[in-house]
């Protein structure tokens, strides 16, 4: 049984159901137009996105289901999912978008957690830079915000 | 490029605390979100730390204030005292956090962590007697949102008129304040009283009181419990006395199914005491998890062979036992006795062992448990997953063992570990090897990873471990891969440090954790050592007290790698002053190791390559006892 799928430059991907189904997004809509040869639309995932998504769902087909959300937020990134996040950080982050389109928690964990891993030991400055974020705090903001919490700090 | 926020909450969910500090001056979005995640879990590491959240909690907004689920305290690096949450500061918090559901002294040694802790207590120091003068000492205060009780009583008053003991979960109780709740008073108290959610109970006869005897427990206490505390699951009873049994035959002992796990630790049986281990069965059949540390002293040969019978019928006898620890079992004789019989009826399928963790923890000076009869009786080894024991061999053998050709090795040449061809330990994840005593046997490193194949945590205490090949004694048989992730050296004498270290960076792949302290490096080449680990994914680093060729290391030269950067921290070691993580020293960007060459080296340095690891640790006290 698979489905076929249809990225927004228009490529053609036919996958097994099973595989498309880690997706909640289509999943969701499988069940609800049923059985049908029409590909589903996915608007806002592109070609290459959605091939990355498939290889990561196609490795990760055995995986257990797990809603514990303690469990998931403490797994360490296994090493298959570290080769795999080793992209370019546009790609890392249309990773992410797509993973939170389509509804696939793991795929959005494990990209959550590659960004948090890139974003652990940087500068503000660094930060804004990945982000593309400009400060819209003044320096006095800054530093009140520094004071405030400083008990943070490990000590 | 960039992401929505909906998503950057949930990248800052993963991301420890003192860096959510940075996170927050981003920008006012990011700041809202940082303080957001920051709140939600507040983890406290040192008195200093708490004294200051206790004063930005003061003046915190009530956003913040509501996004407070739970304090942990961490006491894992003595920072934390265990005392040291006050009347006042929880007053504070009890009126500030409305949602706060937890408060827990923890021990972890991880930064952050989201998930449940297994321990969760409370100290009641601020439940003292002159406060409460009516309820002492056990009132709570009023919290509503507080799902989570436990408690340790520090006070030498009685708990009398104990509020709200229906929803402690646990409790220590010293000697004399567990027979006080039996007193007729206060038995006739309406109403009663009653541990009805109490699952842990710990009963320590030396709490305060360090002179006064304790008063023996008889089999009417041990009925009390059941009777008041009908959920109890875990009972610990430490420095006590069991009395002498009289007549019991009229007494019917009524099983207490509910309980788990029974340590005893410093606990003595009065002469004649045997009977009691029966009794024992018959209240906890359904344990899993003993602990059995007496301490006594049957004279007579009649009475030491009584007691071994009874203690191991009763062994025998728990057919749920899943955990094992041997301490002392009295004299001597009755230990080694225990564990002879014991081995022996597993060998003999008489009794069907079931253990998963077996543990020796034997204290006896001059004697250790016959550690390879245990080791090769397979039906007892080859189901367990933990095994905790000395193979040290100290008094059993005062003969040099036999030197051959080339071979400088002290091996004894019948060690379990060396001399048998299949692995000695098929199953066990976890191998705690200890050497109480000073010993000139070595273990081999290639071998003892030989006799473990699916070993994920190590431990060695006090071993004398040879790394380096000897033509002799190093087994050919190339290692493949080990599956290894936790490894503990403390208080090693390590003969081939080079060795180690290629073995630490080659063998271990899936290594998470590491810790050296307290240990003697040897035959490290070159002779400032180099550690590279920039392939692992290690969370956790501790070194501590670390000599080579008997020398102290002051210095740590951290290389962390992160992508195609490289930063380098150097650490110092002086006197009592430690440094923690990140080292607060100067950071210094450098683009590769050989560029630092230039810069003054410290005598004796230990260099480690690694990437990005959440816990390093090097210091040089003992107040990182492991």
């Amino acid at each position: 049984m698979s489905v076929r799928l249809l990225s927004s430059d228009s490529e053609d991907f036919t996958v097994a159901k099973e595989v498309a189904e880690r997706s909640m997004l289509i999943k969701n809509m499988l069940e609800d137009v049923g059985d049908n040869d029409n590909p589903i639309p996915l608007p806002n995932v592109t070609a290459k996105i959605l091939r990355k998504v498939i290889e990561w769902c196609e490795h990760h087909l055995g995986d257990p289901v797990t809603n514990d959300e303690n469990e998931r937020r403490n797994t360490e990134i296994d090493e298959w999912d570290q080769k795999f996040m080793e992209v370019d950080q546009e790609t890392l982050f249309d990773i992410i978008l797509a993973a939170n389109y389509l509804d696939i928690k793991p795929l959005l964990d494990v990209g959550c957690k590659t960004v948090a891993n890139m974003i652990k030991g940087k500068t503000a400055e660094e930060i804004r830079k990945i982000f593309n974020i400009v400060n819209d705090l003044t320096p006095e903001e800054e530093a009140q915000i520094r004071k405030e919490n400083e008990w943070a700090e490990d000590r | 490029m960039s992401l929505p926020l909906e998503l950057i909450d949930v990248i800052l969910s993963h991301i420890p605390p003192r860096y959510l500090l940075i996170t927050a001056t981003v920008s006012r979005d990011w700041s809202r979100l940082s303080l957001l995640a920051l709140y939600h879990a507040i983890y406290i590491h040192s008195d200093y730390q708490r004294i200051s959240f206790f004063r930005a909690l003061d003046n915190l907004p009530l956003v913040y204030c509501r996004a407070i689920q739970a304090i942990y305290l961490n006491i894992a690096r003595q920072r934390v005292s265990a005392q040291s949450l006050n009347d006042g500061e929880l007053r504070i918090v009890a009126s500030k956090c409305p949602r706060l559901d937890t408060i827990a002294f923890v021990k972890t040694n991880e930064s952050h962590r989201s998930s449940s802790f297994a321990t969760v207590w409370l100290p009641p120091g601020y439940w003292s007697y002159f406060e409460y003068s009516n309820d002492i000492p056990l009132s709570m205060p009023s919290w509503p949102s507080l799902k989570r009780f436990s408690m340790v009583v520090y006070t030498e008053n009685s708990p009398v008129g104990v509020h709200g003991s229906d929803r402690l979960t646990m409790i220590t109780l010293t000697n004399e304040q567990f027979l006080s709740l039996q007193r007729p008073d206060v038995e006739s108290i309406t109403p009663p009283i009653c541990f009805s959610a109490l699952e842990c109970l710990n009963l320590d006869g030396n709490y305060f009181t360090y002179e006064s005897r304790p008063v023996p427990l008889s089999p009417s206490h041990m009925l009390w419990l059941h009777q008041h505390c009908p959920s109890l699951r875990h009972l610990s009873i430490k420095n006590m006395t069991f009395d002498n049994l009289g007549d019991t035959s009229s007494i019917s002992f009524p099983s207490h199914s509910s309980v788990e796990s029974l340590t005893l630790i410093d606990v003595s049986v009065s002469m004649r005491g045997w009977g009691w281990y029966h009794i024992f069965g018959l209240l906890c059949p359904a344990i899993q998890s003993l602990s059995l540390d007496l301490d006594m002293d049957d004279k007579f040969q009649y009475q030491q062979e009584r007691t071994q019978v009874a203690i191991v019928a009763w062994i025998t006898g728990c057919d749920s036992l899943a955990s094992l620890v041997l301490g002392r079992l009295g004299a001597y004789a009755v230990s080694q006795g225990v564990t002879e019989d014991l081995t022996k009826l597993a060998q003999q399928g008489e009794w069907r062992c079931q253990l998963k963790s077996l543990d020796f923890k034997s204290v006896y000076k001059s004697q250790t448990y016959p550690a390879d009869v245990v080791v090769r009786c397979s039906p007892l080894i080859s189901s367990l997953e933990t095994l905790g024991i000395d193979l040290s061999y100290t008094g059993r053998s005062s003969t040099s063992p036999s030197y051959s050709g080339t071979c400088h090795c002290a091996i004894h040449p019948n060690h379990p570990l060396h001399s048998s061809p299949a692995p000695a330990f098929p199953n066990l994840t976890c191998l705690h090897l200890r050497n109480s005593a000073t010993c000139k046997y070595k273990v081999l490193l290639n071998d003892l990873l030989i006799a473990c194949p699916r070993t994920k945590t190590l431990v060695l205490h006090c071993v004398s471990l040879q790394c380096h090949p000897c033509e002799d004694h190093f087994s050919s048989k190339s290692l493949p891969t080990h599956p290894l992730a936790n490894l503990t050296l403390d208080g090693c004498n390590v003969d081939g440090a080079h060795h180690l270290f290629q073995t630490i960076e080659n063998q271990f792949p899936r290594l998470a954790s590491l810790t050296i302290a307290y240990v003697n490096l040897r035959g490290s080449q070159p002779v400032q050592p180099r550690l590279n680990l920039g392939h692992l994914g290690l969370k956790k680093l501790w070194l501590i007290q670390i000599k080579t060729e008997g020398v102290l290391c002051y210095t740590l030269r951290l290389y962390e790698l992160r992508g195609p950067r490289m930063t380098l921290y150097d650490a110092y070691v002086d006197g009592n002053h430690d440094i923690d993580r990140p080292p607060k020293t100067t950071r210094i960007e450098v683009p590769s190791p050989e560029a630092t060459s230039k810069k003054p080296t410290f005598t004796n340095t230990l260099h480690v390559v690694c990437k990005y690891v959440e816990d390093v640790l090097f210091g040089n006290t003992l107040a990182y006892l492991l």
